[in-house]
C-alpha cells in the first residue's frame, strides 16, 4: 500500500529530477492559488487572509479536490507579508474591504529621500525596524504568527505526500525601495540620486541576505521565491538593470542556492531581454518562474540547459479560458518547454476567479501528456 | 540662442534633469519666447518617445522625461500648464471598481496630457456607474478603464456593459488597459485594449484624429 510518505518522496523526486533538468517519470505540477483557493473553498477572503493556519487547510483542501499535485508553491498565505516585500501599507479584507474583495497593495510614498541616507549612516536593519513600527503600523508585532505556522504547515502538507515547495520568498533591495518610495519617485531616484541609491542597496543586501540565511536554515525548505516584481528588464534599461538589479539577484540568489535551497526566480512582468544573464546563476540549483509575460519559449532556449523552467498558464487563461484551450496550451508548454527540466504551474498565481475546471484541467494535463 | 535651445532638447533627450531646468531658467532670464523653449523640450521628449516605441528606452526613462517636460511646462507657461484639463474632456479614464492600481494609469494620463488629450482622471476603485455618469455628463468620445487585478474583468464589463446599454450601442469608444489582453477584451466588449501606456495614449490621439475630434500635434502650441 502506498503510504502518504511514499508519495511524498515520489512527487519530491519528480520535482528534483526537474531542477537537475533530467527527464522525471513526468512532468511534474506545483501549482500556487492564494485567493483562488480560499473562493473555491467559499471561505471569505478576511479569514483567510490573516489566519496562516486556516489558509493551509484551505490550501491543501482546494487542490487535493482539484486533482493529484505534486506540490504547492506555498504552504499558507498571510498579508501582512506583502508589506515586507513592497515597503507599503495594504488595503485588507474586512478591514479597510468588504469581507471577500481582494486585498491590495497601497502604494503611496512612505519612504522619502533621506531614508537612504538613514541606512547608509545607521544600518539596514535598525532602519527597517523603525519603519516596520512607525509607518507599517508595528509591522514587527503581526509577523511572527506566520513564521511559527509555516513548520506545521509544512508538516500537514507532507502528511498528505504534497511536497511544500517553496514556502521562503526573498527578494532585493531594488524591490523594497521601488515599493517604499512608490514606483514614479524611485525611477525618478535612478537618475538624481543613482549612487546614494546604490549605496543604500548594498548596505541592505548585506542584512537582507543576512535574514535570508537564517530563514533558509530555520524553515529548511526545498525552495525559497527570490523575487522580482517591478525590477523587470520591461521596465528600465539595460544600463539600470545591469547596476541597480541583477548584481544583487546573483549575490541572493547564490546565498540561497549556498545554504542548500533551490531558488525559485519568481519573475513577474517582462525578462525576456535580460535571459541571458541569468546563466551567470549556479546551473541546476535554479527554477526559472515566469508569470506569462516573459516569452517562456524564448527562455528555454536560453535557458534550456542550465535552469529549470516553471510554468506558465496565463491568469487570464484561467480564468476567462476554456478547458480545450487550458489543454491546448498545457500541452504545448509540456512539449516544448519539457519533458526534462520542466514543472508545470500557473503564471505568477491562479486568479481568484480561475474557472475550478480550467485548474482542474492544468493539473490533469501532466498525465494526459506529460508522461 | 538657438544652439542655447538646442541644447534643452539635447538635455530632455539625454534624460538630464538638472540640467534641463538650469538651460530653461537660463533662456527664460534671458528673454526667451516661452513656447520655443517649450518646443525644444518637447523636441527632446519626442526623441525619448521615438526611442522608447523603437525599443531603445524603457518605460522609466519615458516617466522621467515626461517629469522633466512637465516641469520645463510650468516655469514656460506657469503653474496653469499643469491643469487638469477637465473642462469638455477627450478622454475619461479611471482604475475600476476594486481595483487600486494606479500607476500604470497615471503614466498613461501623463503620456496623453503630453499629446495635448484633455483627461479627466476619475481615481481608483471608480464604480461602473460613475464611469456612466462622466461619460455623460462630458459627452467625452472616449473611456479609458484601467485595472490590474483579474477581479477588475468583471468590473470592466459591467462598465462597458452599463455604457452600451445606455448609448444603444454607440457612445463612447471604450479602452481597457492593464492586465488585458485579446481575450479579456473579447470578454469584456470593450473596444480595444492596450498594454503598453504610450501606445494606449497614441491610439486616443489616432481616434480622435479619425473622428477629426482633435489635432493633437498642435494642441500644444495652441495654449
Amino acid at each position: 500500500m502506498t503510504t502518504a510518505n511514499d508519495l511524498y518522496e515520489e512527487r519530491l523526486e519528480r520535482i528534483l529530477t526537474a531542477v537537475r533538468l533530467e527527464r522525471p517519470d513526468r512532468v511534474p505540477v506545483v501549482p500556487l492559488g492564494d485567493s483562488f483557493c480560499a473562493r473555491h473553498q467559499g471561505v471569505k477572503l478576511s479569514e483567510f487572509c490573516t489566519n496562516p493556519e486556516l489558509s493551509n487547510q484551505v490550501m491543501l483542501k482546494c487542490f487535493m479536490e482539484l486533482g493529484e499535485v505534486d506540490g504547492i508553491q506555498h504552504t499558507n498565505f498571510y498579508v501582512h507579508n506583502l508589506s515586507t516585500a513592497w515597503l507599503s501599507r495594504l488595503k485588507i479584507p474586512g478591514r479597510d474591504l468588504p469581507e471577500d474583495e481582494l486585498w491590495q497593495v497601497d502604494e503611496v510614498e512612505l519612504m522619502s529621500e533621506s531614508d537612504y541616507d538613514a541606512i547608509i549612516n545607521d544600518g539596514f536593519r535598525p532602519f527597517i525596524e523603525r519603519f516596520y513600527l512607525e509607518r507599517l503600523d508595528n509591522l514587527g508585532e503581526k509577523l511572527p504568527v506566520f513564521f511559527m505556522s509555516v513548520p506545521s504547515a509544512m508538516q500537514a502538507m507532507k502528511d498528505h505526500g504534497i511536497v511544500p515547495f517553496s514556502p521562503a520568498i526573498v527578494t532585493i533591495p531594488y524591490e523594497l525601495f521601488c515599493g517604499g518610495r512608490s514606483m514614479h519617485q524611485f525611477l525618478r531616484d535612478l537618475y538624481r540620486i543613482p549612487d546614494k541609491v546604490q549605496a543604500a542597496m548594498d548596505v541592505a543586501i548585506r542584512d537582507m541576505i543576512e535574514d535570508a540565511r537564517m530563514m533558509c536554515g530555520m524553515i529548511k525548505p526545498i525552495a525559497a521565491w527570490v523575487g522580482g516584481w517591478r525590477a523587470a528588464s520591461e521596465f528600465i534599461s539595460p544600463r539600470h538593470w545591469q547596476r541597480f538589479v541583477f548584481p544583487y539577484y546573483k549575490q541572493m540568489v547564490e546565498a540561497v542556492v549556498e545554504e542548500g535551497v533551490i531558488a525559485v526566480l519568481h519573475f513577474d512582468s517582462d525578462w525576456t531581454r535580460d535571459l541571458e544573464y541569468l546563466r551567470e546563476l549556479p546551473a541546476k540549483r535554479i527554477v526559472f518562474s515566469p508569470d506569462g509575460s516573459t516569452d517562456i519559449f524564448k527562455a528555454k532556449q536560453v535557458l534550456g540547459d542550465h535552469a529549470c523552467i516553471m510554468g506558465d498558464v496565463p491568469a487570464s487563461l484561467l480564468s476567462l479560458g476554456t478547458v480545450e484551450k487550458v489543454e491546448e496550451y498545457c500541452k504545448r508548454l509540456i512539449e516544448e518547454i519539457g519533458p526534462a527540466g520542466f514543472i508545470l504551474a500557473q503564471g505568477c498565481d491562479i486568479p481568484p476567479n480561475a474557472r475550478p475546471e480550467n485548474v482542474a484541467a492544468m493539473i490533469a494535463s501532466v498525465k494526459k501528456f506529460g508522461a | 540662442m538657438a544652439r542655447l535651445q538646442s541644447l534643452i532638447a539635447k538635455a530632455v533627450e539625454q534624460i538630464e534633469e538638472e540640467k534641463a531646468l538650469s538651460l530653461v531658467e537660463f533662456s527664460l532670464r534671458s528673454g526667451e519666447d516661452p513656447l520655443a523653449v517649450l518646443g525644444e523640450a518637447k523636441r527632446g521628449l519626442e526623441e525619448v518617445i521615438a526611442k522608447y516605441n523603437q525599443g531603445e528606452l524603457f518605460l522609466a526613462d519615458l516617466v522621467v522625461a515626461a517629469d522633466i517636460f512637465r516641469q520645463v511646462q510650468v516655469r514656460a507657461l506657469g503653474a496653469d500648464a499643469e491643469d487638469e484639463r477637465c473642462e469638455n474632456p477627450h478622454v475619461v479614464f479611471g482604475t475600476v471598481q476594486s481595483d487600486i492600481h494606479d500607476i500604470g494609469k497615471n503614466i498613461t494620463i501623463a503620456a496623453m496630457r503630453y499629446y495635448g488629450l484633455r483627461v479627466l482622471d476619475l481615481g481608483v476603485d471608480v464604480p461602473p456607474r460613475t464611469f456612466v455618469e462622466y461619460a455623460g455628463k462630458t459627452g467625452a468620445p472616449i473611456v479609458c478603464l484601467s485595472g490590474l487585478i483579474s477581479d477588475a474583468y468583471e468590473a470592466m464589463r459591467k462598465t462597458v456593459s452599463l455604457l452600451k446599454r445606455k448609448y444603444r450601442g454607440g457612445g463612447p469608444v471604450t479602452i481597457i488597459g492593464g492586465l488585458v489582453n485579446e481575450s479579456v477584451c473579447e470578454y469584456v466588449g470593450a473596444d480595444f485594449w492596450a498594454k503598453d501606456c504610450n501606445k494606449g495614449a497614441e491610439l486616443c490621439a489616432s481616434i480622435l484624429h479619425e473622428r477629426n475630434l482633435f489635432s493633437a500635434r498642435t494642441a500644444r502650441k495652441d495654449k
